[in-house]
């Protein structure tokens, strides 16, 4: 799904103090984004940047004061079509806990419960959701979602949206509280997502290594203005928007950097640890074999 | 000090379609002990026990077998848990799970007015509490209007004004970006310095816990490894067993060194340099 943000600028209604109605400041000022089908968009800023807001502009939970959201070339907001909106899949922080069936099916399946399907069109759909997030249907759709790891209610909560079928998929923190082996193959899930389902992703992340490692675009957001917005590591390597927003630059580019400025090529610029210690390696073998 | 013996811990037990009884044991005969401000992290996989345990220290959840003892009081001696619930406190992952007040200040008050703090002397540490933390946002500032991590900050907030000697985060800095979490860390360490208390800190990353004075790992409801961080550091395979990564540089000079290269477990840019530089 192609995005299309115009002038875009949100501002929270104050409460009405005793006789002027007062205006909160903006909360997102003047936004001018295009967002291509098929990305991999990390968002990333301080909390209180706007990204929530941002995000909740998308599925049409607000409206932007001014300015137009454009799904796919159309306002929903304005051309009275707001099932656009359910085109986009939104998955909140923490989203296992808003789990509450008794089972793995009925929570999945609870979203298509409006569109009064027949059963088997509904058990083949919730099939192909619990498969497409590796969740195996026979040895999980009789359980309760509550006995399973967070990494499985994760997944559940997951398969609960993309059941609905989106063409953008819109995650708030998705690895927020899970260990490294679930964060791995959330990620598996969401880069198959976006390549076999041609979905579009947008995540929020607070991991800088996350950004670096699985989005082809970063946004960064400042104070309701995009200040960065380009490839992850051409953004985490720039020392002014870095110090823009009190980031580190993520150690696997500070390393291929380094190893640049040497002389020693680091292939994609974001060395993991292993492939930098390989590299460093052949590097001080050849140059004893030189200097021999 | 917390002292926890042979504690074992089951969740609620449900009955399947033939009647018969399930129970999920998640905790199995754990022992340790938490000493007066130490720093602690409990690491360990999704589903391993820690956050289970830390819910058997302030008595919320009472161990199915063993004890937990705090400060000498037990908490299955229920005349006691008002005393131990004030001691241990718990911040949680996501904040809004336990905001109870529509403001700010009715946040940080709720707690104190529970455990009968003085009325004359609430708004002080209500400012005191705002100041500790951090906190941009007067007492007046409606809940609803503050971000994640500015939600994240009330929650510690609350609880510091109630001046717990332990202090347990669960994740508590998962949600916030990495500026907000290096000053969330920094702000708790300073309110240790002014007003010491032990600190338990689960988490899944070991770059913001290498200056604890303990690593206790969990694994599948067992302590697995308490010691040092120095203990774990130099293991990738059980930490990468336990679902945890080492921080970057420290994976390096574990890599370097498999390699036969001679660099300290202490690595960092300037001596990647110089290594790269000797022979250059």
């Amino acid at each position: 799904m192609q995005i299309q943000l115009s002038d875009v600028s949100f501002i929270y209604e104050k409460k009405k103090k005793k006789k002027a109605s007062a205006l909160a400041p903006a909360v997102l000022k003047q936004l001018n984004v295009t967002i291509h089908s098929g990305e991999m968009l990390a968002i990333a800023g301080k909390s209180g940047s706007g990204k929530s807001t941002f995000l909740q502009l998308l599925k049409g939970f607000l409206a932007p004061t001014t300015g137009s959201v454009l799904l796919d070339g159309v306002d929903p907001n304005t051309s009275k079509r707001p099932e656009l909106f359910d085109q986009v899949g939104f998955i909140f922080q923490y989203p296992e806990h808003q789990l509450f069936s008794t089972t793995v099916f009925d929570d999945i399946a609870f979203g298509l419960q409006s569109a009064k399907l027949p059963r088997e069109v509904v058990e083949q759909k919730v099939r192909k959701a619990m498969e497409s997030v590796e969740l195996d249907y026979e040895v999980f759709k009789d359980r309760s979602p509550f006995e399973l790891s967070g990494g499985e209610k994760r997944r559940v909560a997951i398969a609960g949206v993309v059941v609905l079928e989106p063409k953008l998929l819109i995650l708030d923190e998705p690895t927020a509280g899970l260990d490294l082996p679930s964060r791995t193959a959330l990620f598996e899930l969401l880069h198959q997502l976006n390549e076999k389902q041609g979905l579009t992703i947008i995540w929020v992340s607070h991991q800088l290594d996350e950004i670096v490692n699985h989005a082809s675009r970063l946004l960064a957001l400042k104070n309701g203005i995009f200040i960065a917005d380009g490839s992850p590591e051409a953004t985490l390597s720039d020392p002014v928007l870095l110090d823009a927003f009190g980031w580190e630059e993520p150690s696997a580019l500070v390393v291929s950097r380094l190893l640049e400025q040497l002389g020693i090529s680091s292939g994609n610029g974001k060395l993991s640890p292993e492939e930098a210690a390989a590299v460093i390696s052949t590097a001080l073998n050849q140059q004893q074999i030189l200097a021999k | 000090m917390l002292d926890i013996r042979n504690a074992s811990f089951s969740y609620t037990d449900w009955e399947d379609e033939e009647d018969t009884l399930h129970t999920s044991r998640v905790l199995h005969q754990v022992t340790a002990s938490i000493a007066a401000n130490e720093f602690v992290a409990l690491l360990g996989r999704n589903g391993s026990g820690k956050s289970s345990f830390t819910r058997l220290l302030n008595g919320i959840e009472l161990p199915s077998e063993g004890t937990v003892q705090v400060e000498g009081r037990f908490t299955h001696d229920s005349p006691s848990l008002p005393l131990i619930r004030r001691a241990v406190q718990i911040v949680f992952q996501n904040p809004e799970n336990q905001q109870v007040g529509m403001t700010v200040g009715e946040d940080i008050a709720f707690g104190l007015s529970n455990i009968g703090y003085p009325q004359q002397q609430m708004q002080e540490r209500i400012a005191w509490a705002i100041d500790l933390v951090g906190l941009d946002a007067d007492e007046d500032r409606p809940v609803t209007r503050l971000s994640g991590g500015e939600k994240q900050k009330l929650a510690l907030a609350s609880v510091l004004a109630l001046s717990p000697k332990y202090l347990i985060l669960d994740e508590a800095t998962s949600m916030l970006d990495p500026l907000a979490r290096k000053q969330f860390v920094a702000t708790l360490h300073e309110a240790r310095k002014r007003h010491p208390f032990a600190l338990i800190y689960i988490t899944h990353h070991l770059e913001e816990v290498l200056e604890a004075d303990r690593w206790v790992l969990f694994r599948e409801g067992r302590i697995h490894l308490d010691g040092p961080p120095a203990q774990f550091l130099n293991n990738e395979a059980l930490l990468a067993e336990c679902g945890l990564e080492l921080p970057y540089y420290h994976a390096l000079a574990l890599a370097l060194q498999a390699k036969g290269v001679s660099v300290p477990a202490s690595l960092g840019i300037e001596e990647l340099r110089d290594l790269l530089c000797r022979f250059n």
